[in-house]
């Protein structure tokens, strides 16, 4: 943020009508973020706050964030690397790869598609303040959400940045997905560096926490729950300690003597130490929070879960040429490209489009945007890490019977025919979820503030026979949406064929593993975790968890821009 | 000469201009008066601190127990368990299978390692404010804090009362004249602005939920 926006930014904070828009506890907020950012006018760029959405398993990614020929470069196929099907006879019997270009950029096919929109708030620029308005009586009943429309998938595609060729150099779910976090010996965390760039009441938040690691340098602290498979509302849940509980009587005396109170309890402080001090700072975040009121947790969440749940039974039901249009799926002898859950377990449903039913959803999905969405509003928290692992309902038939079941995202065994059809189902529910959380942020004022994360522990080493697929650590990817990113970008070299001395028979083609860089100190090395974290750390202004690591972009008039050069598709002899 | 008087009288207006311009835009950005914080104040994690284990304790033996003797009052019991103790997912402590699915608070660590430290978080300074203010509103509560501050709520406030209530709450601590005088000096307004029962109230609520008393 330049010192002109800041100051913009500052005056419609401190502007009569925004400022009596904000309840207490955000006024409150803004006042000690103005103080941050005018402390901060010498700085060059002011810290953005972090949502990470994790997919624990590590899914297929070629469909739609792992850009594997970003400038259409020709490449040599894989069985399994896939985002479209091909039509015999008029019924999709086996798949390809194919390209959408956008702004010169090949994206994955599926970037071609349309997703689904949500109404915007008649009266109100987020659900919190519609709540307000409700409780104050200016609007007559809580909203409800709906779907609005649709918009072109690319335009995601405008803040989209493909950080891709990363070695994670660990092929072990649990250790690599701990490296998202935090790389082995750092002192510390992604999510701690950006908690300590804030003084946000709840510092950092982790949803269904897969090796999450949390480590600040000031001693803050974070906030674990455990979603999956619940209905639990997490809003109420994290802010349930906020709400009022003392009587009538003792809040109207508890008024009249609160600010000789507060400088009290100030002076008692400043005799208490450096964590007298913090524990201090966490009682006027909390005494505000509680003056503040919340409104009401429960219609807010629901608001919020229907919306982006509406979002993603929408996007199921958008037509996805390629993908949908046609019954999908061979008549007659079903081969390994058709294997479920087990190698010679094949899927029976006769058309795969029958996977998806009304029920079916992207398990933690909607919770998790809902509680991004509420808390990054509100200015509750700076960083949350958010979990989504699974289909939910998948309606599968094989073995004989049919069943309802929950589908996890570590698909060895998933042939790259219901793979194709249910992954791009998963990522149009996600992207659908990601485009109004970022409509939202920016309706807010907050998306140039605010930078979004997804990934999985590494990406996947395909079988070229479409059997399924095994961890690729060398062909990690992560995708990142920011303000600051003019999209669609990709940054990152890869091998146009994958080389493994164990593994080139079973995995041949193109896939997106990790090509040596010889730029700077990487020395003909490939990038790894470790760059990675420092990447996301300098588009988000804080301080690498992982100092030694250089990062792979640079900052250009306020735009990110590789620091590596144009990414490339290397060919290997 | 004249010349150059004017120019320079000139430039002067400008340059007042324009830090009456600045002044005007520093006014229309400057924040109201904030809370003297300590924001990134070092590194913490290692300090000892209460978890709900020991706060339990600690709170009940100033609401729930006179001379060590455990007092029948259910309000105050009810009152430390439900704030306190049942909520390890903020205020730490051990999390026991099926006592609470969501111990927020990293109590396990990915070696398996139990961590029974706690770190503070709004959340759990909101839980002791919920607390010390449900136990203060009730006047029997508070009555029994006051006994075990070698007085009652009938009695009128003195510095070494404020002391004494200075010394339960901070498990023996002395506290320095500075400290005695600035509580003092607040009971002393709340009482003539309310009443002595009051300000017995909100002196022991200021010690509740200052911050010191919970650093090990």
């Amino acid at each position: 943020m330049s010192d002109n926006h800041r100051r913009s930014f500052l005056k419609q904070a401190f502007a009569g009508a925004a400022v009596s828009a904000l309840n207490p506890y955000q006024a409150f907020v803004e006042r000690t973020l103005s103080s941050l950012i005018t402390q901060s006018f010498a700085q060059s760029a002011s810290p953005k706050k972090l949502i990470y959405f994790h997919s624990s398993g590590a899914p297929p990614r070629w469909m739609f964030d792992q850009v594997l020929n970003s400038n259409g470069e020709a490449l040599i196929a894989n069985g399994n690397v896939a985002n479209k099907f091909i039509e015999s006879s008029g019924r999709y019997v086996d798949t390809t790869y194919a390209t959408h270009q956008y702004k010169g950029i090949h994206l994955p096919h599926m970037w071609s598609y349309q997703i689904p929109v949500s109404a915007k708030l008649n009266s109100a620029s987020n659900i919190t303040q519609a709540c307000q308005q409700q409780a104050s009586g200016s609007i007559s009943s809580f909203p409800t959400p709906s779907i609005a429309g649709r918009v072109p998938l690319t335009k995601l595609a405008d803040n989209f940045l493909c950080l891709r060729g990363l070695d994670t150099r660990d092929a072990s779910h649990e250790s690599a997905l701990a490296k998202q976090f935090q790389m082995p010996g750092a002192a510390l965390s992604l999510s701690g560096v950006v908690a300590d760039a804030f003084n946000s009441p709840i510092s950092a938040i982790s949803i269904n926490p897969n090796q999450y690691r949390f480590s600040s340098s000031a001693g803050k602290t974070h906030v674990e729950l455990n979603s999956s498979g619940s209905t639990l509302n997490l809003i109420s849940k994290i802010m349930n300690p906020f709400q009022k509980v003392a009587g009538a009587s003792f809040r109207t005396k508890y008024a009249l003597v609160r600010e000789d109170l507060n400088n009290l309890l100030n002076s008692l402080d400043s005799k208490s130490g450096p964590l007298g001090q913090s524990i201090g700072l966490n009682r006027k975040y909390a005494e505000e929070l509680i003056q503040a009121g919340l409104c009401d947790l429960n219609s807010q969440w629901n608001y919020l879960v229907n919306k982006y749940k509406q979002l993603i039974t929408a996007s199921f039901q958008m037509s996805m040429p390629g993908i949908n249009d046609l019954a999908v799926g061979a008549t007659g002898a079903r081969d390994q490209k058709y294997d479920w859950v087990s190698a010679g377990t094949r899927i029976d449903n006769s058309d795969l489009r029958t996977l998806i039913n009304s029920n079916m959803s992207v398990g933690q999905l909607a919770e998790s945007c809902a509680l991004a969405e509420y808390m990054i509003v509100n200015n509750y928290s700076s960083s949350l890490a958010l979990n989504f692992t699974y289909l939910e309902r998948v309606n599968a038939t094989y073995n004989g019977s049919s069943q309802i079941q929950n589908t996890g995202l570590d698909m060895h065994f998933y042939g790259v025919m219901p793979v194709t059809y249910l992954m791009t189902q998963f990522y149009m529910g996600f992207s659908s979820c990601l485009y109004e959380l970022i409509s939202v942020l920016k309706t807010n004022n907050l998306f140039n503030d605010t930078a979004i994360v997804y990934s999985g522990e590494f990406n996947r080493s395909p079988r070229n026979d479409g059997s399924g697929s095994d961890h690729a650590d060398k062909s990690h990817s992560v995708s990142i949406w920011s303000g600051a990113v003019n999209g669609p970008k990709v940054i990152g070299n890869v091998v146009n064929q994958s080389y493994d001395v164990n593994t080139r028979k079973t995995y041949g083609g193109s896939w997106g593993e990790a090509a040596k860089l010889n730029i700077g100190a990487f020395n003909n090395e490939v990038a790894d975790g470790g760059n990675a974290l420092s990447t996301i750390a300098n588009i988000l202004n804080v301080p690498s968890p992982n100092p030694f690591s250089p990062s792979l972009v640079t900052s250009q008039n306020g735009q990110i821009v590789s620091a590596i050069g144009d990414a490339k598709v290397e060919n290997i002899s | 000469m004249i010349l150059r008087l004017l120019s320079l009288i000139s430039f002067v207006l400008f340059v007042c201009s324009c830090i009456e311009v600045n002044e005007e835009e520093s006014k229309s950005v400057a924040p109201p008066p904030t809370p003297n914080v300590v924001s990134n104040a070092g590194p913490l994690q290692k300090a000892p601190f209460m978890d709900r284990e020991i706060m339990k304790s600690h709170l009940k033996n100033i609401f729930t127990s006179v001379n060590g003797q455990a007092s029948t009052d259910a309000n105050a019991i009810s009152i430390i368990d439900a704030e306190i103790y049942k909520s390890s997912n903020y205020l730490g402590g051990p999390c026991f299978q099926n006592e609470d699915r969501n111990c927020a608070i990293s109590t396990r660590q990915a070696d398996g390692l139990l961590n029974y430290t706690v770190s503070s978080s709004a959340p759990a300074e909101a839980l002791k404010i919920r607390a010390c203010q449900r136990l203060v509103e009730l006047d029997g509560i508070l009555n029994i804090a006051t006994i075990n501050m070698g007085t009652n709520i009938s009695q009128p406030l003195t510095s070494q009362a404020v002391s004494s209530a200075y010394q339960v709450f901070y498990r023996s601590k002395t506290a320095d004249i500075e400290t005695v005088n600035a509580l003092f000096t607040f009971a002393l307004g709340v009482e003539s602005r309310l009443n002595r029962t009051d300000a017995w109230r909100f002196l022991i609520y200021s010690l509740c939920v200052s911050s010191g008393w919970q650093v090990l």
